[in-house]
């Protein structure tokens, strides 16, 4: 007999391709005429394949509500959240034209180490907190403005707890400023809907691979009227306006505009489902008792990250091993075994981020699968917390803060929104 | 595939002496190590016989499988001994026994800590009931 595959709730991390798109991108491949590269206007095969990068780019584009002459293709989101903020900052800084970046303490690693970079070469970065629930305000954002502020890089949703950042508002107040506004929308993409250009956002961070395309392949929207200029990472022949040259990966951005297209199809469906599984799977979890929301009621409709009081986390790895994949933390970061950035950057103590895990659904996830998962994390829980010493009332002697019967802590289901 | 060794997760998976036991007609001795800031909180409880042997032992762990696995695999070896013939360093024969990774001893340091402090409070409490 064939043993079950474990529950994959780990879609923040990347999705399965969609074999529509993965049908799309063998044509691409292997068809016979799919050898051209896309800058060879002389022959068909170039210009077939270029009508191909041009009609993913409209796909693209559609999806986030921008015009496809701004979407330039990357490698994935971590390039282009490389190329908006040193692009963006060093050519401003080039110029005269200020030096200073606003972001926050919850970002991506690939924003906080540009910003990490763009600081040794002299700018000078603001890094919010946000409130205990992850959230920032836009009036918080207006205030960390200054005339020399150049970008303003925020994510739409976080890939950790799944809160949203109110990006329209944001942007709504960063009107009366020049501030560029760098949009990391890597989670939100296809999950919930973007109006780039009606909100006036100038950059936006995309990634194939969370919304059911290829690994290896992303995209940076920069604003194309008025005209924004950045420094290109890499130099070449010129391809993507000057701003990411080399030459173009057909089967790759192929793929991505297809996914692109599905999600835009399938976008209301996906979330109202996702929705309606990140509930269920909140009620059943938290049947356990000292299970801890991390992050919003309101948050992404695939994410659900939860600290789970009298269990280390490593050990309830282990026990879910073969039954339930997930990530403690994101799976960027659990490479190594520092607590999250981003709980911390919350205010939640190390001793709940190191139980801390995030579960993320997807367009396949099935109701009986949330009940799979949620049953073996609750078996782990009870045999993990039979012998925990600090679960149960007791502890206090090392150093818990928060036990099961702590008032501040609420273990009730509540109605995510 | 685990991180952890065969050894390791069979006393994960299937640990002999979890949990505190009633010690009634032994010497019980309890001892705690470690802080949930450092990811890992053992209590270890020790039980002498009329001859001063480690008739029972027992442990809570919170902490990774290698820590779980450490607590079982020392109140089994303790089991059977005196406190003397456990005076020497505890980690290297736990480290042979569940294939310990060299990172991982720190861990079990604090293991030997918790059993440490179990077998002085059953060593001092034997001593009083003997004056």
């Amino acid at each position: 007999m064939t043993e079950a595959l474990p529950v994959y709730l780990d879609h923040a991390a990347t999705t399965p391709v969609d074999p529509v798109v993965a049908d799309l991108m063998m044509r691409w491949l292997s068809g016979a005429d799919a050898m051209g590269n896309p800058s060879s206007s002389g022959h068909c095969y170039g210009r077939d394949a270029a009508a191909a990068v041009e009609q993913a780019r409209q796909q693209v584009a559609a999806l986030i509500g921008a015009r496809p002459e701004g979407i330039v293709w990357t490698s994935g989101a971590t390039e282009a959240n490389n190329l908006a903020l040193l692009g963006a900052v060093r050519f401003a800084m080039k110029r005269g034209r200020g030096r200073h970046v606003v972001s926050c303490r919850t970002e991506h690693k690939a924003v906080l180490e540009a910003c990490a970079a763009l600081e040794r070469e002299g700018a000078e970065v603001t890094l919010l907190d946000p409130a205990p629930d992850g959230s920032l305000s836009p009036e918080q954002v207006l205030d960390a403005v200054r005339d020399d502020t150049v970008l303003v890089s925020l994510m739409h949703v976080n890939n950790e707890t799944g809160v949203i950042h109110d990006i329209a508002a944001i942007a709504q107040a960063l009107r009366s400023r020049p501030a560029l506004f760098h949009v990391d929308a890597a989670q939100s993409a296809g999950r919930l809907p973007l109006a780039v250009t009606d909100w006036g956002v100038d950059m936006v961070s995309l990634s194939a691979h969370k919304l059911y395309g290829p690994k290896g392949v992303g995209a940076l929207y920069v604003r194309p009227r008025p005209r924004l200029r950045i420094e290109p990472l890499a130099y070449g022949g010129g391809q993507e306006r000057g701003m990411r040259p080399g030459t173009l990966a057909t089967h790759q951005i192929a793929g991505m505009g297809r996914a692109c297209a599905l999600a835009a199809e399938r976008i209301d469906v996906d979330s109202a489902r996702l929705h309606a599984l990140r509930q269920r799977l909140w009620d059943r979890l938290s049947e356990a008792g000292g299970v801890i929301l991390h992050g919003r009621e309101d948050g992404a409709p695939h994410i659900l990250n939860v600290g789970f009081q009298g269990v280390h986390g490593e050990a309830l790895e282990a026990e879910l091993e073969g039954a339930v994949a997930i990530s403690a933390g994101s799976a960027c970061a659990s490479a190594d075994t520092m607590p999250s950035h981003v709980l911390r950057a919350m205010g939640i103590p190390d001793a709940l981020i190191i139980s801390s895990f995030r579960f993320s659904l997807g367009r396949t996830t099935r109701p009986e699968d949330v009940d799979r998962a949620a049953s073996s994390v609750f078996q782990g829980l009870r045999r993990l917390r039979s012998f925990s010493p600090v679960w149960g009332g007791g502890g206090g002697e090392f150093g818990t803060v928060a036990r099961q019967g702590n008032t501040a802590i609420s273990t009730e289901s509540k109605v995510l929104q | 595939m685990s991180a952890f060794s065969p050894k390791v997760l069979e006393h994960f998976r299937d640990p002999r002496r979890a949990g505190l036991f009633d010690g009634a007609g032994l010497t019980i001795g309890n001892g705690v190590s470690g802080h949930v800031k450092s990811g890992i909180c053992v209590r270890f409880r020790v039980g002498l016989d009329g001859s001063g042997r480690i008739a029972r032992a027992g442990w809570e762990c919170f902490g990774c499988p290698a820590a779980i696995a450490s607590s079982d695999w020392l109140a089994e070896y303790s089991e059977g001994r005196s406190p003397e013939e456990l005076s020497a360093p505890l980690p290297p024969l736990v480290a042979e026994a569940l294939d310990l990774e060299p990172a991982l001893l720190s861990r079990v340091l604090v293991v030997e800590d918790a059993l440490r402090a179990a077998l002085g409070d059953a060593v001092s409490s034997r001593m009083s009931e003997q004056r």
